[in-house]
């Protein structure tokens, strides 16, 4: 499954947010978002996600534009897994995990046996089983995160897009959000997330983009990055980015200078 | 459902046959409970009557009507309210906070003193019921940053603008005849209830509940941020325009028969809740059966412990008020800690 945006621009009233911006998410991919506040990261998921038309460009997967597909069919292909947060109403896990199914089911179906297999397989799969009983509420900000995630999968879509899935997390759930994560490309998955942790992006990441004053100012292996120009530049700040062997694998650092 | 989950659903159906019964045996002509199965079946088996005519003419005229009315009623009331807090995401709301019954009041009051056929006394209800429910929804929508606040002052604002058209059309209301009918009519009472009411409510309680019934699973969605029900391709506005309207067409019918019944669509909602937990599919048949054994109940008590009646609406105050403020209170100590 391919992802694909054309020069796309769109603007809120008269301030442009994206400029000709395109790029495209192979399957097996994932593709980190960096930028400083308000640069347009979450204006390209919404963009992607539906949520909001392009001005311009065209945004398409497996060459099909998005805007002719219902909301139905693009849930099919491309799920959004939100910052976590609470719900107002205390659902268990495994409820959260089977409105994944929605997509699937016309408006006056309920979810069937099936259906309650395939959510309770994601959770399997990403190793909350054990916590499908509990309020949605009641676990740790990173399993919430995880029961999105599964609740993205019980949806069947192929490209996962994660809107700063680390930004409220403690530092064992940002690693466990972000492994699991990878486990996922591994699978086939592609994936997009937005970050504020360039580490994180260069780190956990087959790609990075770089969004800056509306447009695309990089979009490459995060290797290229590690002259660390691209990086103090968009942060203002000097930094010191290298890869260091850990004694188990090669791990990329970025600190401030 | 697993069976263990079946459980407390079970529990609330025999709950509501329980009450249902009972409430045939007590009033101020008391039947036992043996005289009246025998006078109910002898409607469907050839029974050889002993009672007297007297008690068959309770039993069917007077108490089987008032029944079944308060049954609905309950029942209308309380999934209005269910309905209602998941659709604007906000336990604290019901059928009285969001200025639907007000509006409903006033829309029976003006058909009332415009003398016009009953019939227009629901249809002016729901109406007028459904605009004060926008009214609500589009003042909260000026207020993003809070909601809660916004339609609970929407509410208290649009309610009160209601309230006033409604004392407006007491004042030019004939006092002689439209006055007291109208006066009486909002005092929330199910006093002189008869099978024509009961018709009268049956079927709009019908047409909401079963769609209800089967959008069940697609409610608890309504739970998650427009965006995040987009992305799973839930249409939220029609599942919400499909909720709104049952809601309160069942706000709208019940005071039509019976006026303004407060607070029965915020407790027994939440009550509900806690019995059952907050899944839709099973919220939506438990707030119907527990709503129903409710208002029944409180009904015999208003209709048998004092010589003169007491209007249900009164009762139900009693109870609800103290009950919101408990939930206040809750809903403040949680934010705190």
């Amino acid at each position: 499954m391919k992802l694909k945006a054309d020069s796309i621009s769109f603007s809120y009233g008269k301030r442009k947010v994206l400029s000709n911006v395109s790029f495209e998410l192979e399957e097996s991919t994932t593709l980190s978002l960096l930028g400083r506040n308000g640069s347009g990261k979450t204006t390209l998921l919404r963009l992607l996600l539906g949520f909001l038309t392009p001005e311009e460009g065209v945004i398409t997967i497996d060459g099909k534009d998005i805007r002719t597909m219902s909301d139905r069919e693009r849930a099919s292909h491309i799920a959004y897994i939100p910052q976590s947060s609470s719900m107002v109403y205390p659902y268990s896990v495994l409820n959260t995990v089977l409105m994944g199914r929605a997509p699937l089911l016309s408006i006056f179906e309920h979810p069937g046996q099936e259906d309650k297999e395939r959510a309770e397989e994601s959770l399997r799969m990403l190793g909350i089983w054990n916590l499908k009983d509990r309020s949605i509420n009641a676990i740790s900000g990173g399993e919430r995160q995880l029961a999105l995630i599964a609740r993205a999968l019980t949806q069947d879509a192929r490209i996962l897009l994660l809107d700063e899935p680390t930004s409220s997390l403690d530092y064992s759930n940002q690693l466990l959000v972000l492994e699991t994560a990878e486990k996922l490309r591994e699978k086939g998955y592609s994936i997009i997330f937005s970050t504020h942790n360039p580490e994180q992006a260069m780190m956990n990441a087959t790609d990075v983009m770089i969004l800056s004053s509306s447009t695309v100012t990089f979009n490459g292996k995060p290797e290229e990055l590690l002259d660390g120009k691209l990086l103090e530049e968009l942060y203002s700040r000097k930094l010191f980015i290298d890869r260091i062997d850990t004694g188990e694998n090669m791990r990329i650092v970025c600190i401030p200078r | 459902m697993k069976k263990s989950d079946k459980a407390p659903f079970a529990i609330l159906i025999i709950l509501y046959l329980a009450v249902f019964v009972l409430s045939f045996s007590i009033g101020r002509f008391p039947v036992g409970p043996a005289e009246l199965l025998k006078i109910l079946l002898s409607r469907i088996l050839p029974i050889a009557q002993d009672w007297t005519t007297q008690a068959e003419s309770v039993v069917f005229n007077i108490r089987l009507p008032r029944i079944l009315a308060s049954s609905l009623i309950g029942a209308g009331l309380s999934l209005s309210g269910l309905i209602f807090q998941t659709i604007f995401r906000n336990p604290m709301v019901s059928p009285d906070v969001l200025g639907t019954s007000t509006g409903a009041g006033f829309g029976a009051s003006i058909a009332l003193l415009l003398a016009l056929p009953a019939v227009y006394v629901p249809a002016f209800a729901f109406i007028f019921g459904i605009l004060a429910v926008l009214l609500v929804w589009k003042v909260a929508a000026k207020v993003p940053s809070n909601q809660v606040l916004g339609l609970i002052l929407g509410g208290i604002m649009i309610s009160s603008l209601f309230q006033s058209g409604t004392s407006f059309i007491k004042l030019v209301a004939d006092p002689e005849d439209e006055l007291p009918a109208i006066t009486y009519f909002l005092m929330g009472s199910l006093a002189g209830t008869g099978m024509d009411e009961v018709k009268l409510i049956a079927p709009p309680m019908l047409i909401s509940i079963i769609p209800m019934l089967l959008l069940s699973w697609r409610m608890n969605l309504l739970s998650l941020s427009e965006e995040e029900a987009k992305s799973l391709g839930v249409n939220t506005k029609a599942i919400r325009a499909i909720a709104i309207a049952a809601a309160t067409l069942m706000t709208a019918s019940t005071v039509a028969v019976a006026g303004v019944i407060g607070w029965v669509g915020l407790v027994i909602p939440h009550i509900t809740r806690m019995t059952v937990g907050p899944d839709s599919r099973k919220t939506i048949p438990s707030s119907i059966f527990l709503g129903a054994a409710f208002l029944t109940v409180v009904d015999t008590i208003s209709r048998s412990v004092t010589y003169s009646e007491i209007p249900i609406g009164i009762l139900t105050s009693f109870i609800g008020a103290p009950f919101f403020l408990y939930l206040i209170i809750k809903e403040g100590r949680k934010n705190e800690a």
